[in-house]
């Protein structure tokens, strides 16, 4: 064995700590005390100091090199939509919620202001406006987005009967699909939230569920045309996506849960759709 | 020209959803109030401050530019969300640090081993385009071209103790690993650049060294 290799010998890890200057004071003394009588161990002190490197000074040129204002804008947006009267701190339901409306306009902000570069958001609005070119494109973006998703978030939003019956109707005025809170209801998920896009002559309904094992569930529909096609499965990553076509609406059911159940709330929805 | 002319949202449920406080929360007094509103409002005026360094070390974790700024985008919103988490006048760098950390860990670098994109290559880790690379101190680049050349543990373990100052005791925790496994990061990343450096030097300088 050399003095120069990759195993560690069984007092680096303390030599290391001694040179880092992270020994007690006790410790401390007794490695000089080892030091000054082992002329092996002066070796691998030495050897240990030939590790070290102007780490700080390189790694700060770094820093020249960060995208500030993408950074900064970002934070501005994110800021912006965040109201700090939501924030302040009334008790853990206003707090979630106000956590929540954060998640939620995260999305809105960036799209809106076109803050920062190819976010997630923008990048699914951009492939869903060009899903003339690859509807697959679209889908995996939508997963992309979703994998960002998290049941804490969605948790945390309370249920307002009446909002989302008024969101829904509202959302689904504008898609030509009869949305309600009957309509979209599927057994066993918490419906959570409706989002609405607007681009150009194409829209997109993103209607969010929580699932309480399999976390979040995401309904898409786009009104992008097309002709009729059979519920068909595929998979994005971790989550599994059934998608089909109707009436000139493009839909997609998409999440963690398994094929099978997932095939069931699919026919659920389009029966209730077509009720 | 892109077709995305207007973007707009027309419903947002929970914004304007009816805020409901859990029967089982009671709040005693003002003081945890007005701890959580100060660590809020440290959080938002603080975090602007931060951002190259939540950058830097999510270059450091991703190796890629755009997966960094996705990164940092998302522990700001995560800080953001758990402003009320955040105790005032503690270390916000360190709080930050170790939300950028979980969300990497447990998120971002997970989805992309499942989507099979593997972990990060070494060699594009910290890279930069050839003209910003001659611009930099050679000594400056030859450095991130040894640390980008270690196992993604050492390389963390080094950027945050010999790059970032945290102490062994406050690496430990961003990285929620005991002291002895940071201990035992730094001295194998040692080991390996000490290996590099001999190298470098040439055998006979290095014995020459030996002697003295």
């Amino acid at each position: 064995m050399t003095d120069v290799d990759d195993v560690l010998h069984p007092e680096d890890a303390e030599l290391t700590a001694f040179l880092d200057g992270e020994l007690s004071a006790e410790a401390h003394a007794d490695v000089l005390r080892r030091l000054s009588a082992n002329p092996a161990l002066q070796r691998r002190v030495f050897l240990l100091s030939a590790g070290n490197r102007p780490f700080r000074k390189a790694f700060d040129a770094l820093l020249d090199d960060a995208p500030k204002q993408r950074l900064n804008d970002m934070l501005v947006g994110l800021l912006n939509a965040t109201d700090p009267a939501q924030s302040r701190p009334l008790g853990r339901g206003k707090r979630k919620a106000t956590a929540a409306a954060a998640a939620v306009m995260l999305f809105v902000a960036g799209l809106a202001a076109g803050h920062w570069g190819p976010t997630l958001a923008e990048r699914l609005t951009q492939i869903v406006a060009s899903s003339d070119q690859s509807d697959e494109d679209w889908r995996r973006e939508v997963a992309e987005y979703l994998s960002f998703e998290t049941s804490d978030t969605l948790s945390s939003i309370p249920d307002d009967p009446l909002f989302r019956q008024r969101s829904l109707v509202n959302i689904g005025d504008k898609i030509g699909v009869p949305l309600s809170s009957e309509t979209v209801a599927i057994p066993g998920l918490a419906f959570k939230r409706a989002q609405l896009f607007d681009y150009d002559d194409k829209l997109m309904a993103h209607m969010t569920y929580l699932e309480p094992e399999h976390g979040p569930v995401v309904l898409c529909i786009v009104t992008k045309g097309g002709h009729e096609q059979a519920p068909q499965t595929e998979q994005h990553g971790a989550f599994n996506a059934v998608y089909w076509t109707k009436r000139g609406r493009n839909f997609m059911l998409i999440g963690k849960v398994p094929p099978p159940r997932l095939d069931g709330m699919v026919a659920q929805i389009t029966e209730q759709l077509d009720g | 020209m892109s077709a995305l002319v207007r973007y707009e949202l027309t419903e947002i449920h929970c914004a304007k959803a009816p805020i409901l406080l859990p029967q089982n929360e009671v709040w005693h007094g003002s003081s945890r109030r007005d701890m959580i509103r100060n660590g809020q409002e440290e959080v938002r005026a603080a975090l602007a401050g931060q951002l190259l360094r939540l950058w830097r070390y999510s270059l450091v974790l991703a190796g890629r530019r755009d997966v960094a700024e996705d990164l940092v985008q998302a522990t700001c919103l995560r800080a953001l969300e758990r402003a009320h988490q955040y105790e005032a006048g503690t270390r916000l760098d360190h709080w930050l640090f170790a939300i950028l950390r979980s969300i990497w860990q447990n998120e971002i670098r997970a989805r992309r081993i499942r989507q099979g994109e593997g972990v990060i290559d070494a060699e594009t880790a910290l890279s930069f385009d050839g003209e910003r690379l001659a611009e930099m101190n050679v000594l400056a680049g030859q450095v991130l071209k040894e640390v980008r050349a270690l196992p993604e543990a050492q390389r963390e373990a080094v950027f945050l103790v010999y790059v970032e100052g945290f102490a062994y005791r406050e690496a430990a925790e961003v990285l929620a690993v005991p002291i002895g496994t940071i201990m035992s990061r730094l001295a194998a990343a040692r080991t390996r650049l000490a290996k590099l450096q001999v190298e470098h030097l040439g055998a006979h300088s290095s014995v020459e060294v030996k002697k003295q």
